[in-house]
């Protein structure tokens, strides 16, 4: 109970028994007979008995409210003292790196797991800059970061690499959200945990990646090649049902070798390996083609593709194997998840500062719960998954990862079961 | 063009590509020599002087680049026609390939036997003029 409703529950009480002491000297008057002599000194009586109870009634209840209260602060103060020393002791052994920071970024105070993060004594680096141990860091990331503390805003979960005060480098995930004082100023609280061993095994499970599909593709060409001299050496001895059953090992080796090589590009990103080679290239020839190789597969399941290309399509100067992976794609995933006879749309603009390609369907569309995901590596959406059996859900990782690496945006509205655009925008 | 008096070398260590391009080829009408590392190769390239070399890069004894470099700093195989091939389509080595005097090179996974005739039969054509 608080003081407030205490001091309410006193007053309530004293008066309560006031008026019932007025009723039962209302009551006594008017039914008892008191000898008329006797009236004054009995009404006197019971109003001297009746103010004496009320006195006594609210002086105890007073000396019950203070007891109380002492007790209550004194419960209050050991609460205190008890979250005080858990919160010295949690922020001190914590196996998290903590650090207080105040409004410009210094070091106010950090805890054991920050100096063996930092290879350096307990509160060595008070006083210095946190943000300058952020410096190396090349996805320009860490530069948001003080920008956002100064806004008020907080910072959950960025990958960052820091340099050391002794060179060496490590990978943290960092969290910073800012809080007041008990003096009013402003702080900041950064949690900095060491991800370096995750990156490591990340780092060689990509490489394991890119080194087993860089190793399978020899295999690989020669099936390939195999395949071809059998259907070259072979087409006037060979029957229908065998040349048949040469189409079909010759489509099982294609799609490994598409499996392959998005396995390679994915680990490829991941890596960072992965470097643009920029030429001129003419946007409308260029799109034909790639359109022209999609036809067949449309065809197939008898989907009308609607282009549209922009009166101005001239030159453009990305790289063409990028370029072209982003709209082939996009637009064999719009065929893919569009049933039989829809349509799937292309349309190209182009001005002097970027070209936009629209790559729409009347498909199955990308549940609302799965849109955040969709660009996410080895995702695919749940209503992918039962319609069409085969993906490895690196096809939009890999366009968004190579629109990124070019420069551009893209970005796509959704509607389940009647069709989803893509919009992609990329530097001319 | 007449096919039947051009020697082409395959230098390549993985035996079903080499036998495939070698059926091929022959097939064409060339005359085929092949080489199952580069010691091998430089060694058949020396004897033989070939009209062209098919070159794997990745090999063992000897690689490709090395073969290369060294037909390349020789004078009495300054009209063979080099081919590499690989299965890297990273730019470092490619970009080695042109300076180490490679006249061109192939994704051996990007091309077919009939796109790899179609090289061959064009640098020979080149070096006839």
């Amino acid at each position: 109970m608080n003081v407030r409703s205490s001091r309410t529950h006193i007053f309530l009480s004293t008066t309560g028994i006031f008026v019932l002491l007025s009723a039962i000297l209302f009551f006594v008057w008017r039914v008892v007979e008191i000898p008329k002599e006797y009236l004054d000194e009995t009404l006197l009586g019971i109003s001297f008995f009746a103010v004496a109870l009320i006195t006594v009634t609210f002086y105890q209840s007073m000396k019950i409210y203070d007891s109380a209260n002492v007790i209550a602060k004194n419960i209050t103060e050991d609460f205190l003292q008890y979250s005080h020393e858990l919160f010295t002791e949690l922020y001190r052994s914590s196996p998290v790196p903590y650090v207080v920071i105040n409004p410009v970024g210094k070091v106010v105070s950090m805890n054991t797991a920050t100096a063996r993060l930092f290879h350096t004594e307990l509160n060595a680096l008070e006083g210095i800059d946190i943000f300058s141990f952020f410096k190396n860091d090349e996805s320009h990331k860490a530069a948001l970061v003080p920008e956002y503390f100064k806004e008020g805003k907080s910072v959950s979960d960025v990958e960052l690499e820091i340099q050391l005060p002794d060179e060496t480098k490590r990978w943290v995930l960092l969290s910073l959200f800012s809080f007041k004082e008990a003096g009013g100023e402003k702080r900041g609280l950064l949690t900095l945990v060491d991800i370096t061993k995750q990156k490591m095994i990340d780092k060689a499970k990509t490489e394991f990646v890119s080194l087993a599909s860089h190793q399978l593709r020899t295999p690989i060409s020669g099936m390939k090649w195999n395949i071809e001299l059998l259907l070259t050496a072979g087409k006037d001895k060979f029957e229908d049902i065998h040349k048949a059953y040469i189409e079909k090992i010759s489509g099982g080796v294609d799609r490994m070798e598409v499996l392959i090589n998005d396995f390679l590009s994915a680990s490829k990103f991941e890596l960072g390996t992965l470097e643009p080679e920029y030429s001129d290239i003419q946007v409308f020839d260029f799109l034909l083609k790639v359109h022209d190789e999609l036809v067949g597969m449309a065809e197939e399941k008898n989907i009308r593709i609607e282009t549209d290309f922009g009166p101005n399509l001239g030159k453009i100067n990305t790289d063409p194997h990028m370029f072209r992976t982003i709209v082939s794609n996009l637009m064999s995933n719009a065929i893919k998840y569009t049933p039989a006879d829809g349509v799937v749309g292309l349309n190209v603009q182009q001005n002097t500062e970027n070209v936009t390609i629209k790559i729409s369907d009347t498909g199955i569309g990308i549940p609302q719960e799965d849109q955040e995901m969709i660009f996410s590596k080895m995702f695919r959406a749940s209503n992918a998954r039962t319609k069409v059996t085969d993906g490895t859900g690196l096809g939009l990782y890999i366009v968004k990862e190579s629109v990124a690496v070019l420069g551009g945006t893209i970005s796509f509205v959704s509607e389940q079961d009647k069709g989803t655009e893509f919009t992609v925008i990329l530097p001319a | 063009m007449e096919t039947s008096n051009k020697t082409i070398l395959i230098v390549e260590d993985e035996a079903d590509l080499r036998e495939a391009l070698a059926t091929a080829l022959a097939y064409e009408g060339y005359m085929i020599l092949q080489a199952g590392d580069g010691e091998d190769g430089l060694k058949k390239a020396f004897e033989s002087k070939p009209d062209l070399i098919l070159l794997d890069i990745i090999m063992p004894k000897k690689d490709g680049l090395e073969v290369l470099k060294e037909i390349k700093s020789d004078d009495s195989l300054k009209d063979t026609k080099i081919i590499v091939m690989t299965v890297l389509d990273d730019l470092e080595k490619i970009a080695e390939v042109v300076e180490s005097g490679g006249d061109e090179y192939i994704v051996k996974t990007d091309i077919t036997l009939e796109g790899i005739i179609t090289k061959v039969a064009e640098n020979l054509k080149a070096q006839e003029i």
